[in-house]
């Protein structure tokens, strides 16, 4: 009895010792990685030829943890991104909720699309946002668009109601839309 | 016995500018009456003309035109006249014959966007402007069916797109001595030649980078064309601007914020109230260098009254929306000012809302008219505001003789008329990171742009309107060129009744509701009033309808192919008999939702309208189209 | 006595700075007091209820029921005796905090001539300075200046969570909540440089936000004021203008503002830099003001302050150094 005691308080020890340990984050950019942007996204899915050859989803860097996209939701306000494009729904700027992607939706070609911009009036903000900055951004805007799984996304926030929570998005499959 | 005998008889006639409220006709015969208003107006329109021709050959312009401008068929600027009435006195169109109205002829502008612009009509030519590109077309009106004269491209930059708040929008082109001028998205003005669409002129006002644009209807005063910009929403600093009419050389520009010398204020202001005394107020009220980014943009209407030689227009909102990061007045955004046409410089300003808390700009129209008031005439301005009060501002002094609600308001108690200042409700005033609920009226007001009509027979103006709360919360924001600088989450809903616009009649002289229309949308199109007694407006659904000026009864209704954000205009085709023409095309900021294809489940689209226009998909769809109505003939 | 007592409740005691135990100001006074009071008495209670306990175990004991009844009601009136001096003291420490309270309400009514707005950011300090005539208003960070001996209101509030404003040595800790802005007045007595930090845990960070409090006389501090008011002038070096540049076109100006430059306006995302050469610290506190930490902090951020929102910038040497330049032009 005495031992089991003993072997209980042991183990819950053990676990608080575990429960002190840190996710460690390291805030700075992968060495490399800084301002060489995305690699290999193309906008149009036409490869004439009959090219199979898909360009890279995401560099490997890239992240999508509850952490980056909680960045990216203070990025997304501070960069005035919400001044355009709202909470998802649009108004100048296109909705970025809805399942319809202009110019695509992987990690690699949203980047292109806030770093280069996009001729009918998406500004182009490569040299304005710092590069881990702009990669918060592209998984806060996925997660706007609902291609995140719902476990990383945030529930509700402490402001005026605007769209549902975002973890009770229901997954959608991305559709490339036409532009203007 | 002449009619003028007859009506002095009868009571007193009163003289003034193009708008008079007869008073004394009311009792004669219909038959007379109408006979007695045209006697009355050809002899205004005399006057008017001389005017126009004596300051016209003062100011040294050789260009006295067989001025088509002034005959009562046409409709050369959007307002129909300087005074902003939207009232033609053409009467084949009446409220018996009415429901008989049918399509003439119909034309596309290709650009599916809101279509805000007021086709407008000289001689036999109808021009109209699209959406972005902004192209301008021409109809020759005496070919059956209208077709196209020419059209002019203005080709402006794509970028642009993305610096308009509220839609790719154009209020129309304004026509003036063989010219027609029009302002395009991406800070062009144009003039183009009115017989062959040759380029005039195409001058560069701005820089669409910053975030500003043009979408104003320009007027034309005396030998200059004036032009006001817009980006209240993205920090640009407001202006409005006069150019040479024959070579759009820049003649003054007055900003809305800045010291005097930038707002062209010197001896000659002399405002009403106290609180807007005072020298350089424009970089006073503001914090810091806050003046620069200030807003006070200059995207409505403008009116001109030719006997005081001053012209009206109004300011918009001051940048940001968030109002804890600009204490102070703010001036001189949403105010109106009083200018000279020629020199820029100001008479008066009055503040309507200073420091304002809500995106209320004040640049709805302004229409000129004289009131019989305590036993003599005031030469006044009536303005139904964005803030939900319908203000009559006598027009020589600024002071503010009335200002009456007219839809849902708890925001503001109305007007203290000793010191002129709007009285703010504390607990409707916002705080960074705090809601505040049921906030009436909402950011786009009791009343946006959407100009309103006036008729001297009835002494009535009918005014489009919404009807919408809110709830707000401000939010912190950062100026950075070229992105909104706005700074709040709202979203908009419908005030007690559930509908959320109305179309209704405001009796000046008794300042209250002669009647209204509740309607389930806002209603975000201008209106036109007819001396046969009809007016006409849309909805945003696409119905096109005529309403009896005398009681509000519907007469007639058409559902057009997308919702209508457009300006009615009336006119005389060359066959002489009348037409009803207005662009249906669903857009502008309330309609965003479909022109832009937004997602509604996100209540704050479009700044707010994600919430009110949840089903607008529905009921809408895109379209850019001009359907031209007459009778059967 | 103070430094045995300092030592004892375990306050940094090499300066008089950061302690609640030298008060520089009417309030922090009022609270020092009580603060004094607590200890000594909590002390004399320590003191006693150890003694009591030393004697009662080493002492012998007695068999139960030798004695009588004495020994009963010996414990009794013990028991007694304890309960009443701890009501007594308890209604002492309550008495004592309700007048401490009311002392500082009515120190918090007097009226205000001057008003500063603070805004608490993740993790740093927004002060905005406001005036009758708007255009004399400025915006500064970190860093709060005091005219000696006058009441000055703040109004506090915060937009993403909750921090709490504490100068020890002038005033109680002030929570700050998001969507309950309120305001109190601090009026400071001694002129000197006096740190706060925040009291609410706010992040990462938190432990790393300090917050100055400079009390000068008032004609300084109206020098000081009327300068902080104006904008940045064009720097004479071509280095500086190189800096500027810089500043403008690249990261730095999407984020920071330098009123007079071509980085304008206003930014509720990082400090206001109009003069940031005239600050002690950077960073909130998290290092001196000097130009080769200003040159370090810009080059990795997150070395110092991990977490903090402003990123890395790699800059070339000679870049870097035109940015210093500008920047330290800045007073």
């Amino acid at each position: 009895m005495a031992r089991l005691i003993i072997a209980l308080l042991a183990l819950v020890c053990i676990g608080l010792g575990l429960s002190l340990l840190r996710i460690e984050r390291d805030y700075r950019p992968p060495p490399g990685t800084l301002q060489t942007g995305a690699q290999s996204a193309s906008v149009s899915e036409l490869h004439p030829g009959g090219s199979t050859r898909e360009g890279a989803f995401a560099p490997p860097h890239y992240r999508e943890t509850a952490a980056t996209i909680s960045d990216g939701e203070s990025a997304y306000e501070n960069f005035n991104c919400s001044g355009c494009h709202h909470h998802g729904g649009g108004g100048i700027g296109p909705a970025l909720m809805d399942d319809t992607w202009m110019y695509g939706s992987s990690p690699n070609e949203i980047y292109k699309s806030i770093a280069e911009g996009r001729p009918n009036g998406m500004p182009a903000f490569h040299d304005k946002i710092p590069e881990t900055a702009l990669w918060n951004l592209v998984a806060y805007v996925r997660a706007l668009g609902a291609l995140v799984p719902s476990v990383k996304l945030p529930a509700r926030d402490d402001h005026l109601q605007s769209a549902p929570p975002l973890s009770l998005q229901d997954p959608v499959q991305p559709v490339t839309g036409r532009a203007p | 016995m002449g009619n003028r005998a007859q009506l002095r008889q009868q009571g007193e006639v009163r003289h003034g500018s193009s708008a008079t409220i007869v008073m004394g006709t009311a009792g004669m015969q219909d038959d007379n009456r109408w006979a007695a208003m045209l006697a009355l107006a050809r002899e205004q329109f005399a006057i008017g003309f001389l005017v126009f021709l004596i300051f016209t050959s003062s100011a040294g312009s050789a260009s006295v035109d067989a001025d088509t401008s002034l005959a009562a068929g046409d409709w050369p600027m959007p307002g129909k006249d300087y005074a902003n009435t939207r009232f033609s006195p053409l009467q084949e169109i009446t409220s018996q014959n009415v429901r008989l109205l049918q399509v003439a002829f119909t034309f596309s502008t290709a650009a599916p966007r809101g279509q805000e612009s007021a086709p407008i009509v000289v001689g036999d030519t109808l021009f109209v402007v699209g959406a972005y590109p902004n192209i301008l077309y021409a109809l020759d009106l005496s070919k059956p069916g209208a077709p196209l004269k020419w059209r002019y491209e203005p080709k402006p930059a794509a970028g642009a797109q993305g610096e308009a708040c509220c839609d790719h929008v154009n209020r129309g082109p304004t026509a003036s001595g063989g010219r027609v001028f029009f302002t395009t998205l991406d800070d062009q003005a144009v003039a183009v030649d009115a017989k062959d669409g040759k380029k005039i002129w195409q001058v560069s006002l701005g820089d669409y980078r910053k975030g500003e644009t043009l979408t104003m209807a320009p007027l034309v005063v005396h030998d200059k064309v004036l032009v006001g910009n817009s980006g209240g929403e993205f920090g640009v600093r407001g202006w409005l601007a006069a150019l040479d009419v024959r070579t759009g050389r820049q003649v003054w520009r007055a900003y809305s914020t800045g010291p005097d010398r930038e707002v062209l204020i010197g001896d000659a202001y002399h405002p009403f109230y106290a609180m807007d005394q005072g020298s350089d107020l424009g970089v006073k009220s503001w914090p810091g260098d806050a003046w620069q980014q200030g807003g006070g943009t200059v995207w409505g209407w403008i009116s001109y009254d030719p006997e005081e030689n001053l012209i009206f227009y109004g300011t918009g909102n001051p940048s940001p929306w968030n109002e804890t990061i600009r204490p102070g007045d703010n001036k001189f955004s949403n105010g109106i000012f009083a200018r000279d046409p020629d020199s820029g410089s100001a008479h008066w300003f009055y503040q309507v809302d200073p420091h304002d808390l809500f995106d209320h700009d004040s640049v709805n129209e302004l229409v000129l008219v004289n009131l019989a008031m305590g036993g003599r005439e005031r030469k006044v301005a009536v303005r139904p505001d964005r803030n939900g009060l319908m203000y009559v501002i006598d027009r020589t002094t600024g002071e503010v003789l009335f200002a009456d609600p007219f839809a849902p308001t708890n925001s503001n108690s109305g007007v203290d008329l000793k010191s002129g200042r709007l009285q703010y409700v504390e607990d409707k005033k916002p705080a960074v990171g705090k809601v505040i609920r049921n906030v009436c009226p909402s950011a786009p007001g009791a009343k946006d742009w959407n100009p309103s009509a006036y008729s001297p027979n009835t002494g009535w103006l009918y005014v489009p309107h919404n009807n919408l709360c809110m709830d707000w919360e401000s939010r912190p924001t950062s100026y950075i060129a070229g992105t909104p600088y706005v700074g709040a989450q709202v979203k908009y809903f419908p005030a007690s009744g559930g509908m959320g616009g109305e179309f209704m009649a405001w009796d000046i002289a008794h300042r209250r509701k002669a009647w209204a229309l509740a309607e389930p949308w806002p209603v975000w199109s201008g209106a036109a009033v007819s001396a046969g007694g009809v007016v006409f407006y849309g909805t945003l659904d696409g119905w096109f309808k005529a309403v009896d000026a005398a009681n509000g009864k519907l007469l007639w209704q058409f559902k057009t192919g997308s919702g209508i954000v457009g300006q009615p205009t009336i006119y005389r085709g060359p066959d002489g008999h009348e037409y009803v023409a207005i662009l249906s095309g669903i857009g502008g900021w309330a309609g965003a939702v479909v022109s832009n294809d937004l997602d509604t489940r996100d209540a704050t689209a479009a700044n707010g309208w994600g919430e009110m226009m949840r089903n607008l998909k529905r009921e809408a769809t895109k379209g850019s189209m001009l359907y031209v109505f007459s009778l059967p003939h | 006595m103070k430094f045995w007592a300092v030592a004892l409740v375990g306050a940094p005691a090499r300066s008089p700075d950061r302690s609640m135990f030298s008060p520089a100001g009417p309030a922090a006074e009022a609270i020092a007091r009580l603060g004094w009071w607590l200890t000594a008495v909590c002390l004399a209670v320590a003191v006693v209820s150890i003694c009591l306990f030393l004697m009662a175990l080493l002492r012998r004991g007695t068999a139960r029921g030798e004695d009588g009844g004495r020994k009963e009601r010996l414990k009794t009136r013990w028991v007694a005796l304890g309960l009443v001096v701890t009501v007594l003291i308890l209604s002492g420490f309550v008495s004592a905090s309700f007048l401490t309270d009311r002392t500082l309400s009515q120190l918090g009514q007097q009226a205000a001539a001057i008003d500063v707005e603070i805004i608490a950011h993740q993790w740093w300090w927004e002060i905005r300075y406001l005036d009758p005539t708007p255009s004399a208003g400025f915006v500064t960070a970190n860093e709060l200046h005091l005219p000696q001996g006058e009441p000055v209101s703040l109004r506090l509030s915060s937009d993403d969570v909750i921090h709490s404003l504490w100068i020890p040595n002038l005033d109680r800790k002030w929570d700050i909540i998001p969507g309950h802005p309120q305001s109190v007045e601090l009026t400071a007595r001694q002129v000197g440089l006096w740190h706060g930090r925040c009291a609410e845990f706010c992040g990462y960070q938190h432990a790393h936000m300090d917050f100055i409090a400079i009390v000068e006389p008032r004609a300084a501090f109206d020098r000081w004021r009327v300068r902080q008011a104006v904008a940045a002038q064009a720097p004479d070096s071509a280095l500086g203008r190189r800096g500027a540049a810089i500043f403008a076109q690249s990261f730095c100006g999407t984020c920071h503002v330098v009123r007079g430059s071509d980085a304008p306006g206003y930014s509720g995302t990082a400090p206001d830099l109009t003069h940031l050469a005239s600050r002690t610290t950077l960073a909130a506190g998290a290092l001196p003001n000097r130009r080769d930490t200003l040159a370090a902090w810009i080059a990795d951020p997150q070395h110092f302050k991990p977490g903090t929102k402003m990123t890395v910038n790699t800059l070339s040497p000679a870049d870097a150094s035109a940015l210093v330049s500008y920047l330290e032009s800045l007073q």
